[in-house]
């Protein structure tokens, strides 16, 4: 370990015990932190600010000025009353139908995304029938990440992993997809016994419910109409992007833009209604990282985890699991992964030698649990912590802006041990699956 | 020139064409721009991204944020109003003071930061006076670039010259600076004439100044002293930048959260006054300029001029003076400078060779390669004034006088900033040639 390394972890711990425990702003913490990275020389600037992931802060720039212009047409508060009649007023109905609907669209789009669509119509929903609003918004961003892990689109490391391993669409399908609808599954019901208590709607509320008419709602039907337009081609630009290189940060920045002038909204307010103090967290959060993984410090990590079970594949897997889950609970799970890969395919040779496999067989046997193995840990790990993934920072501004508080604390509350949860199951399917 | 190349041209030239006419917002312009170059497949995404200067996005928001929280403390309307009075509410007086600290400034300090910290002050004081603020406002853009080029400090395009020329900061002042405060005292002349008529000030709102009292103007004293002290640390971090590795746009940022810290001020108030939509503007003005430098327009255009003018060093040195002087008006002029660079350094063995000088690298530097940068670094930040997008600090004073409700528009800019370029540009080329190349 250099003393660089030391002084940026001492710098970043310093920089998230400020953010695990509110005593300052979070914005503040984290660009206090990155410019102490950089006074103190522990990383070239230029290197730093290369690690700001631009595509990252498009893409939540973008769907925030998307969802503030369609806020305007009245079409979330449509959407909350039609679910709320649908469900008539079955508040254990609603919310594990938000949670599913969550899952199931972050498994196609990113994250953040899902999560900033699906949080407007929540908190109304949860206004209308007086029920707590912050733990349907935690779990919210829970199950983003949780059905973000499912596919090769549902999440940045899966992204990764695809990319630089060559692992099919269909491929990640098969072996995530199960255990994923598994933990999706089972949380479902922990969340139904967890509020149990909490889901019941008054009498009151119900009767509102009845009285309530949803067509009255929206406020302008026309530009509902060109906003909806618009909608439907940032979507698809997000499923056919991938194929053009065209990434979704750029596709949800020119799709609100586009939206802006189409709806003839001014353009100024809707980008001053953007939770910039959120984009600034990010930029600081990417450089402290950044200054983490310039100094080697996953590569150094990694390696240290490896060769404590060189030799024992069963147990390298898990080991994998684990490690890459608590480690993004803590940081950005993007590093993480960058620096995970190449450490795993210097040891996919030793292990098909140990086992005297072809190239062929050792993909199959050997390079497949590892890398499904990291997926896993580096997606679901992300629950642990307010900041371990992008969707609940995300949803705990959106919360403190509707003011509600959602911290630190409240989110680990729910996120540890639900994530707990998510990798014994993991665990479990890893052993009877693949040994 | 190849198809890549010509298509991202004219995309370019299509989002200003829109940008100068005012058709669309410049800042969806801008990015849809960019989208269509990418949706095109004409330059990689990843490629773009890292053409975004992140340090000059830091630095405009770091130096916003800063501001921001200084106002509300009244600092800047009794600075306002001390001018005022100090120069008897003479009119002219007051503009011709206001450009002069102005170009001083950013002589030493960046230009955007320079404007960004003598707007307020300028739009107070036409306000108390009855002035008309915007064509102060766009002169203060106009002479922070003049002061800029200076010293290598003072505008992006010399940092860069400086760093990957090997030419000192002495160098700079010594051959740059004379023909900066020729050029500074003749627009101050030019434009105490223009101004005569219209700086006059009517008994009226002299009457009124007279009975202001600037103490009263304090309206937070304790906030004044605490963010006055983060204010030193940020311009000592400033000055000592180079010293001590940090680039400026750092020390903006961590300054403008420390202050709001030790202010105790909200800090999701301050961060939604920065003009976020400025930023959004230079994001994608970057990536579509860097979607041109990506394809090798300017290195195209480059070994265009030199060819043209290849054998004479006299001709060369004021094709480079005028052409990127108009490039810089048309486009940011730091991927331009990046571009003309090597394209210098590539062109100076062949005048060494030619006049005989290859034995002595001195000569060499002082007869052909430095009168070369010198006349590319006057072009690049003198050009910077031609048009309202050409040098960052022209698009925030605009985007500045439009907040506080005076519409600048990309003509009432130009209207001043064209003829003072093209006079600055007649400047420096007698300049040039009388000091490096008369025989």
């Amino acid at each position: 370990m250099t003393y660089h390394l030391i002084a940026s972890i001492v710098v970043f711990l310093i920089a998230y015990f400020f953010i695990a425990t509110e005593k300052i702003d979070k914005t503040i913490a984290s660009i206090l932190g990155a410019g102490a990275v950089v006074i103190l020389h522990l990383a070239p600037y230029d290197e730093l600010l290369a690690k700001i992931d631009i595509n990252v802060i498009f893409l939540l720039v973008g769907m925030m000025i998307i969802v503030h212009i369609m806020a305007q047409t009245g079409m979330f508060e449509w959407l909350a009353i039609m679910i709320v009649r649908k469900a008539k007023g079955n508040g254990m109905a609603i919310i594990l139908a938000l949670l599913t609907i969550t899952a199931f669209l972050s498994a196609f789009l990113d994250n953040v995304t899902t999560v900033i669509l699906i949080a407007p119509i929540t908190i109304l929903v949860a206004q209308i029938l007086e029920l707590p609003a912050v733990p349907i918004l935690i779990m919210e961003a829970i199950f983003s990440n949780i059905g973000g892990a499912g596919t090769l689109i549902g999440d940045p490391p899966n992204i990764l992993i695809g990319s630089s391993t060559g692992l099919s669409f269909n491929a990640f399908i098969f072996n995530l997809g199960p255990v994923c609808a598994v933990i999706t599954i089972v949380s479902l019901v922990v969340v139904a016994l967890l509020m149990w208590k909490a889901s019941k709607v008054t009498a009151v509320a119900k009767a509102r419910v009845a009285k309530a008419k949803p067509e009255k709602a929206i406020l302008d039907p026309v530009m509902l109409k060109k906003s909806l337009i618009v909608f439907g081609l940032v979507m698809f630009g997000f499923f056919t992007g991938r194929l053009f290189d065209i990434q979704p940060g750029m596709v949800a920045v020119a799709g609100a833009f586009i939206m802006a002038l189409v709806c003839r909204f001014p353009l100024v307010k809707a980008i001053e209604k953007v939770e910039w103090d959120t984009i600034i967290f990010f930029v600081g959060l990417f450089m402290l990282i950044g200054a983490l993984e310039i100094n080697g410090l996953f590569g150094y990590l990694g390696n240290m985890v490896l060769s404590l079970t060189h030799g024992n594949l069963m147990m390298t897997v898990m080991v994998v699991l684990w490690f890459s889950a608590i480690t993004s609970m803590i940081v950005n799970n993007i590093p993480l992964i960058i620096a995970l890969i190449p450490l795993i395919n210097t040891m996919i040779p030793v292990f098909s030698q140990q086992l005297g496999l072809s190239p062929e067989a050792a993909r199959v046997t050997v390079a497949e649990p590892l890398f499904w193995a990291m997926a896993l840990g580096a997606c679901l790990g992300g629950n642990g912590t307010l900041i371990g993934a992008s969707a609940n920072v995300v949803i705990g501004q959106i919360a403190t802006r509707n003011k509600y508080k959602l911290g630190f604390l409240e989110f680990t509350k729910y996120g540890a041990p639900m994530t707990l949860l998510s990798l014994v199951i993991c665990t479990a399917y890893m052993y009877f699956r693949y040994f | 020139m190849t198809f890549e190349m010509a298509a991202v041209t004219a995309i370019f030239l299509a989002t200003y064409f829109v940008i100068a006419t005012e058709l669309l917002d410049k800042t969806a312009a801008a990015m849809l721009g960019v989208g269509l170059v990418l949706a095109l497949r004409l330059s990689p995404y990843d490629a773009l991204l890292a053409k975004v200067d992140l340090n000059v996005v830091f630095l405009l928001v770091g130096m916003m944020i800063v501001v921001n929280i200084m106002s509300h403390t009244g600092l800047f309307e009794w600075g306002a109003v001390t001018i005022a009075r100090g120069a008897k509410g003479n009119g002219l007086a007051i503009v011709l003071l206001l450009l002069f600290v102005t170009m001083f400034l950013s002589a030493f300090l960046d230009n955007v930061t320079t404007i960004i910290l003598i707007a307020p002050i300028t739009i107070l004081v036409t306000q108390i006076l009855d002035m008309p603020p915007v064509p102060v406002l766009a002169l203060e853009a106009i002479c922070s670039n003049v002061g800029g080029a200076a010293t290598m400090i003072g505008d992006p395009p010399n940092i860069l010259i400086g760093s990957r020329a090997g030419l000192s900061f002495n160098s700079f002042i010594i051959n740059l600076g004379p023909v900066v405060l020729i050029v500074a005292l003749v627009f101050l002349v030019v434009i105490a004439v223009m101004f005569r008529k219209s700086a006059n000030v009517s008994d009226n709102a002299k009457r009124r100044l007279a009975a202001t009292k600037p103490e009263k103007a304090i309206v937070e004293p304790l906030m004044l002293r605490r963010s006055l002290l983060v204010f030193a640390i940020i311009l000592a971090g400033f000055f000592f930048s180079y010293v001590i590795h940090m680039e400026p746009g750092i020390v903006a940022l961590c300054g403008a959260f420390l202050m709001a810290s030790v202010c105790r001020i909200e800090l999701h108030e301050v961060v939604e006054k920065v003009e976020w939509n400025t930023i959004l503007f230079f994001v994608g003005l970057f990536m579509l300029i860097g979607a041109l430098e990506h394809n090798g327009l300017f290195q195209w255009l480059g070994g265009m001029m030199l060819s043209a003018t290849n054998g004479h060093l006299a001709v060369t040195a004021l094709a480079i003076l005028w052409c990127s002087a108009i490039m810089s008006a048309i486009v940011d002029n730091i991927p331009l400078v990046m571009a003309m660079i090597p394209l210098i350094k590539s062109v100076v063995p062949v005048f060494a060779a030619k006049m005989g000088l290859d034995g002595s690298p001195e000569a060499v530097m002082a007869v052909i390669e430095a009168p070369l940068f010198w006349a590319l670094a006057l072009g690049a930040c003198l050009g910077g004034n031609g048009t309202l997008i050409g040098a960052s600090a022209n698009v925030v004073v605009s985007q500045i006088a439009n907040r506080n409700k005076f519409k600048m528009t990309f003509w009432q800019f130009t209207r001043y900033g064209f003829p003072l370029m093209v006079l600055s540009l007649v400047i420096s080329s007698a300049y040039l040639y009388l000091r490096y190349f008369r025989v």
